[in-house]
């Protein structure tokens, strides 16, 4: 049981400030545990030791400090904003990037009609071995991909666009390419699916168009087997790598989301020629965020050159300008040193006739004088 | 003509966030506040620095202020002193505890006690002559015993190892100074 006197006794210390901290836990622990305190007390305490500074001297602090508590509200305001700005944008980022990935996923879903969970995989075939990102395009449909002709004669229409139009927002950039690539796929999809719905008509007389996947769902199944697993695996790698080549060479220029649509549409048809099934587009984050980074990176080029021929052009004004001054000072020194020159002439000019006219007033005062003598 | 806010409707526009009301409010209390924090640091640089830190303090955590207790002016001058000693102790390397946003909010910020009488800073400065007479009132080892307490943020212990006096004498000392200075200023205010 705590003394309640030793309790009050320390009141005055608590008041101060300078109760040791053994005393002041116990303070606490007395407190907390919900027994009569004398709070009054304690506020007439505190009341007088808040009023002890005022027996000092006062002093004035600088005017500056007034600025630099301003200052520094300022500064903490700011970090603060910067620290909001940056948490929203990391949390925006992958938002963005994810809710792009799923537009385009939810496209492919759509237009390819295949369910996910339609595909099982065969004789308990290794699932989580299998990763959509190691499947390889097959090499015989490479022919399908532009030629380096057809990208040349891209690259130089989308040079001129670039240059007509350098700098476009990424956002107009990126709706504009999706509404091509989602036309590509309606269209070329539709036929797959067309061609996918005849084959398997003439393979499964009794299926009717639209309900097949629900009436045979033994043989509308997908079935990856671990030779198709292989082979596709293959041929796929041997296509990613040539796209790989292919874009470092020529994409940064041309239009590379409508060579991707091309590229996801063959990859359709690859996969329907080599396995006969019609399988979900792998459009992974990776090829994504090479999307972006590529469209970002090809602004970027598209600046530069157009900074670039704007200072050739500014370049070329200039020499010309310095041509045009040089030839106009030529030109001043030309004229200065043929009027100094005219001027000097003259000035000759001018002597000799003075000497002219002097030697003659001489002659004839001489004459003159002679004369004078004589007569 | 625009009147003069109280301590109360200022404290509630900073709480606002009302900028002009935070520099209402350093007009009106730099002065003392500065006094005590110059006197406990002793040196002006340092105590530029920590009233400016005081005044962040305050834009930031005004928001922790009890509105039940009409008490501005006594939170505003324990927390300066409390800032200043912990500051002081600190670079004396008493406190080695990092000053964490938790740290300020359970040692710097002041418990004001809830059953507090309203004082405002212009009630206090015309209880200043008051004071300055109930402080020379005291003994000299009151003062000085005093000062240690309140200025050089020593406890209790510290002040008796310091001064070679038995705790309850310092206990006693303390309680017997702030008791007279109590008395002798609610002398003054019934004159």
């Amino acid at each position: 049981m705590i003394d309640e006197q030793k309790i009050i006794g320390m009141i005055p210390a608590k008041a101060l400030g300078c109760l040791d901290l053994e005393d002041n836990s116990i303070l606490q622990s007395y407190i907390d545990e919900g027994n009569p305190f004398s709070w009054d007390e304690l506020g007439k305490y505190q009341n007088i030791a808040a009023m002890l500074p005022l027996a000092l001297q006062l002093e004035i602090p600088e005017p500056r400090l007034k600025d630099n508590v301003a200052l520094k509200l300022i500064e903490l305001s700011e970090k603060l904003r910067s620290k909001k700005i940056l948490e929203e944008e990391t949390s925006n980022i992958p938002n963005f990037v994810e809710e792009v990935m799923d537009d385009k996923l939810d496209t492919t879903k759509e237009n390819v009609d295949v369910n996910e969970n339609d595909i099982l995989f065969k004789d308990n075939a290794p699932v989580e071995e299998f990763n959509l990102d190691d499947i390889k395009l097959p090499i015989d449909d490479l022919s399908t991909y532009p030629t380096e002709e057809q990208l040349g004669s891209q690259e130089n229409n989308i040079e001129e666009a670039v240059f007509n139009n350098p700098v476009e927002p990424l956002t107009d950039e990126f709706v504009g390419v999706d509404f091509g690539e989602t036309i590509i796929q309606e269209t070329e999809t539709r036929q797959e699916a067309d061609h996918y719905e005849e084959t398997n008509s003439s393979l499964n007389p009794q299926a009717q168009d639209g309900d097949f996947v629900e009436e045979n769902p033994s043989e509308t199944q997908i079935y990856l087997t671990e030779e198709n697993n292989e082979s596709v695996v293959e041929n796929i790698d041997a296509n990613e790598s040539l796209v790989e080549e292919s874009v470092k060479q020529d994409i940064s220029k041309v239009n590379e989301e409508e060579i991707t649509s091309k590229l996801v549409t063959d990859d359709i048809k690859s996969f329907e020629d080599n396995s006969g099934v019609i399988k979900p587009i792998d459009i992974s984050k990776k090829t994504l965020n090479e999307k972006i980074y590529k469209a970002l990176e090809q602004d970027f080029d598209s600046l530069k050159s157009s900074v670039d021929e704007i200072e050739r052009k500014n370049f070329k004004n200039l020499m010309w300008a310095y041509i045009a001054i040089a030839a106009l000072l030529a030109l001043l020194i030309f004229a200065f040193f043929k009027f100094t020159s005219d001027i000097k002439s003259l000035e000759n000019e001018v002597k000799d006739m003075k000497k002219k006219v002097t030697s003659d007033l001489i002659y004839d005062n001489k004459f003159n004088s002679d004369s004078s003598s004589h007569s | 003509m625009e009147t003069k806010l109280t301590d109360r409707e200022l404290i509630e526009r900073v709480i606002n966030k009302d900028s002009k009301a935070l520099e209402n409010l350093y007009d009106r209390y730099s002065p003392i506040l500065f006094t005590l924090v110059n006197k406990i640091v002793s040196d002006k640089i340092k105590a530029e620095n920590i009233l400016s830190d005081i005044f962040v303090i305050i834009w930031q955590k005004s928001n922790l202020y009890d509105f039940n207790a009409q008490k501005l002016y006594t939170w505003l001058i324990l927390l300066t002193r409390n800032k200043s000693i912990d500051f002081v102790k600190r670079e004396r390397g008493e406190i080695i505890e990092e000053y964490t946003d938790d740290y300020e909010n359970q040692i710097v910020l002041p418990k004001i006690s809830p059953e507090i009488s309203s004082l405002e800073l212009d009630e206090a400065f015309d209880k200043r002559g008051a004071l300055y007479s109930a402080v020379n009132q005291l003994t000299e080892a009151q003062q000085y015993v005093l000062s240690l307490a309140y200025y050089e943020g020593l406890s209790e212990k510290e002040i008796a190892k310091k001064l070679n006096i038995p705790v309850p004498t310092i206990k006693s000392k303390l309680r017997v100074a702030l008791n007279s200075i109590r008395e002798n200023l609610a002398k003054e205010e019934n004159q």
